[in-house]
């Protein structure tokens, strides 16, 4: 190896030096974070706590079918990541510890540990600073809330999926397995740093450029979501959009995994529940949803309701139809993405469980047939049969409706 | 103050490699289950051409530290404009490696010297060329580096290529702020007066004169940043003269 000589650094008075920081940082002692215990303190590992927390186990067990924890730690290097198995999921979590800064988030954040101190042992839901196996303990709680809200948004329950894949007793397809259709547990994977995550992808995954992933194993059939603080930029409300961009892509996964990921639902659904899910947890998270679609110029106001209103008043908007017509996620621009917010939260204030219609009708495979349907077979038949059943209306009449509801409901301003 | 063009031609996008064993590959792409292998680290050669792949481009090689957290330290400074090394930065493959690569095991520790490992080394495409950036080493340091391992690797000059680069850079922070200024007025104009607004025809045309201008300045960029790779018009001889025998 030949190794060029580093021209000799001018060390002027003063001058702003590279490298000095990492020199300095290992020559002086450091004031470091408290260790990070390998057991997790709120339970102790106890059966009787975990079991009411819902927690099955603590890692030791294979990530995407075919790699353990352990060696998914040895590739990753980092000593903070904790795994956790829920009932529905297996999370890996490399989270630091937090801070909430407003006072909203400071409110919803004890609101939640408020819920985990009646399940876990020591919890203190008054605690400035959320360590991180309390942020594994709130990422685990609010997975399992959006499976729960899930299942009752599209009037299911974990019964009606086959263990081991099948018919139900109607003769409807139900998937391949008991997780929504899916043969395996959701997998959760949260980190600081991107670049983590991004290893993460290029050794058990797929090659992202610096992005989230949402990542389908199809032989085991099993559904990872996953990101890196890194990608939600430098925020006050971090936890917080970290938490609404997991419902954004739990949303999506959710409806992929329905009856099996055989194939995709037209964009708008995903696009439109995701929207809803995510921007539930709070609207001001909504206008970002790092590595998902086209590079959008998100704008700053998030008070979508107004903008949709005024643009309904002077009948400027996309059809309902050629929205759900829409092969492409990037045929929608901003204005769009509003629109689909809003005719989905029209959607799913009306009466019944159209959301678990629609689903049923669109996955899976079409009734009478051992095959799933084509793209064209699909968007026809969501026209002309799965709106009326799914929501008792024709596209035309919902669009209609919606204009009214949104007139009557949306403020000014 | 930055928009977001230019914010994004400034992010380096770091390449994270990790060293998958052939077999473990093959066992990937057919759907085998074998047994786990100890890890081991792989002799310099080998590491360097795993990391490289089969991007020709020389390489900057950081790797990652608890004291780091992300600022890139070895790199960037924090007192200082970083543009510059940003933009040199682009003619790099820039590589991260984690923390644990020191540990005796890792598939790519021998990248690293074995007593004095830097945070950050330069090198040519095949890592024959290394220039390590160790201690304590100013910016101008560091862009003198970054210069001699580019002006071998590239046919032109980058110092020359950057002038232009950042008035591009300027450019498209105009276009961007007019860009959304025009845009943020069609939107409050639809809103509030609706599409028969006399205001709209105006907009849209200078939203249309942006975007010509954009696409000039798209042209005018690829242009200036491409100094002519020499590794790659070598590779390219190559296989020609292979195709021909």
């Amino acid at each position: 190896m030949i190794r060029a000589a580093v021209p000799a650094a001018a060390l002027l008075a003063g001058a702003l030096l590279l490298g000095a920081a990492v020199a300095e940082a290992s020559a002086a002692p450091q004031k470091r974070a408290p260790e990070l215990p390998e057991i997790d303190p709120y339970t102790e590992e106890d059966p009787d706590v975990m079991a009411a927390a819902g927690i099955v186990r603590y890692g030791g067990f294979l990530v995407d079918g075919a790699h353990l924890t352990t060696e998914v730690e040895e590739v990753l290097g980092i000593k903070s990541l904790r795994w956790l198995e829920t009932e529905h999921f297996r999370i890996g979590c490399a989270l630091p510890p937090y801070k909430p800064q407003s006072m909203q988030e400071k409110k919803k954040v004890r609101a939640e540990l408020e819920v985990l101190s009646e399940r876990l042992k020591g919890v203190k839901p008054k605690t400035r600073i959320v360590d991180p196996w309390l942020r594994l303990h709130l990422v685990a709680l609010r997975a399992e809330a959006f499976y729960a809200a899930f299942l009752e948004q599209t009037g299911m329950t974990d019964a009606d999926f086959p263990k081991a894949g099948g018919d139900n007793q109607e003769g409807e397809w139900m998937g391949q397995g008991p997780y929504l259709g899916q043969k395996g547990k959701f997998v959760l994977l949260f980190t600081t740093k991107a670049s983590t995550f991004s290893r993460f992808c290029r050794r058990f995954a797929r090659d992202v450029e610096d992005t989230p992933l949402r990542h389908m194993y199809p032989e085991p059939g099993i559904l990872l979501y996953g990101c890196a603080m890194e990608h939600l930029g430098v925020r006050d409300d971090a936890d917080t959009a970290l938490h609404a961009f997991m419902g954004w892509n739990l949303a999506q996964v959710f409806s992929d995994a329905f009856k099996s990921f055989t194939h995709r639902l037209p964009p708008w659904f995903t696009e439109a529940y995701a929207h809803w899910t995510g921007r539930g947890v709070d609207e001001r998270c909504s206008n970002h949803t790092p590595g998902a679609g086209p590079p959008i110029r998100w704008k700053s106001d998030t008070n979508w309701a107004p903008k949709v209103r005024a643009r309904v008043h002077h009948k400027v908007f996309p059809s309902f139809q050629d929205q759900i017509d829409a092969r492409d996620v990037g045929e929608f621009d901003f204005n769009d993405h509003m629109f689909l917010w809003s005719r989905m939260e029209f959607l799913m204030q009306r009466e019944g469980t159209g959301l678990g219609t629609y689903l049923r009708m669109m996955k899976g495979r079409i009734p009478g047939s051992i095959s799933v349907p084509s793209t064209d077979i699909l968007f026809r038949r969501q026209r002309e049969v799965v709106f009326p059943a799914a929501w008792g209306s024709t596209v035309e009449e919902l669009d209609a409706e919606w204009q009214e509801w949104v007139l009557e409901t949306y403020p000014k301003k | 103050m930055r928009q977001r063009t230019a914010k994004d031609l400034l992010k380096i996008r770091w390449d994270h490699p990790v060293f998958v064993h052939p077999d473990d590959r093959k066992a990937r792409a057919t759907g085998e289950t074998i047994a786990k292998r100890l890890r081991e680290a792989l002799p310099r050669d080998k590491a360097m051409g795993e990391i490289r792949g089969k991007d020709l481009r020389p390489l900057l090689i950081v790797r990652e530290c608890g004291e780091c957290k992300g600022t890139d330290d070895a790199l960037l400074s924090r007192t200082l404009s970083n543009e510059k090394t940003l933009l040199m930065a682009r003619w790099f493959h820039c590589v991260k490696l984690p923390k644990n690569v020191l540990a005796s095991d890792h598939p790519f520790r021998n990248t690293f010297d074995e007593k004095d490992p830097t945070h950050l080394f330069l090198a040519s495409w095949d890592g024959k060329t290394v220039i390590p950036m160790s201690g304590v080493y100013t910016q101008r340091d560091l862009w003198d580096a970054m210069n001699s391992i580019l002006g071998n690797a590239y046919e032109r000059d980058p110092e020359q290529a950057l002038d232009e680069w950042r008035r591009i850079l300027d450019e498209s922070d105009t276009i961007d702020s007019m860009q959304a200024l025009y845009e943020d007025q069609y939107d409050a104009e639809i809103e509030r007066k609706g599409p028969k607004s006399r205001k709209l025809k105006k907009i849209l045309k200078r939203l249309d004169e942006v975007k010509e201008r954009r696409d000039q300045l798209d042209v005018r960029r690829v242009k200036v940043t491409d100094l002519g790779l020499k590794r790659a018009k070598k590779a390219a001889a190559e296989l020609v003269q292979l195709k021909e025998c």
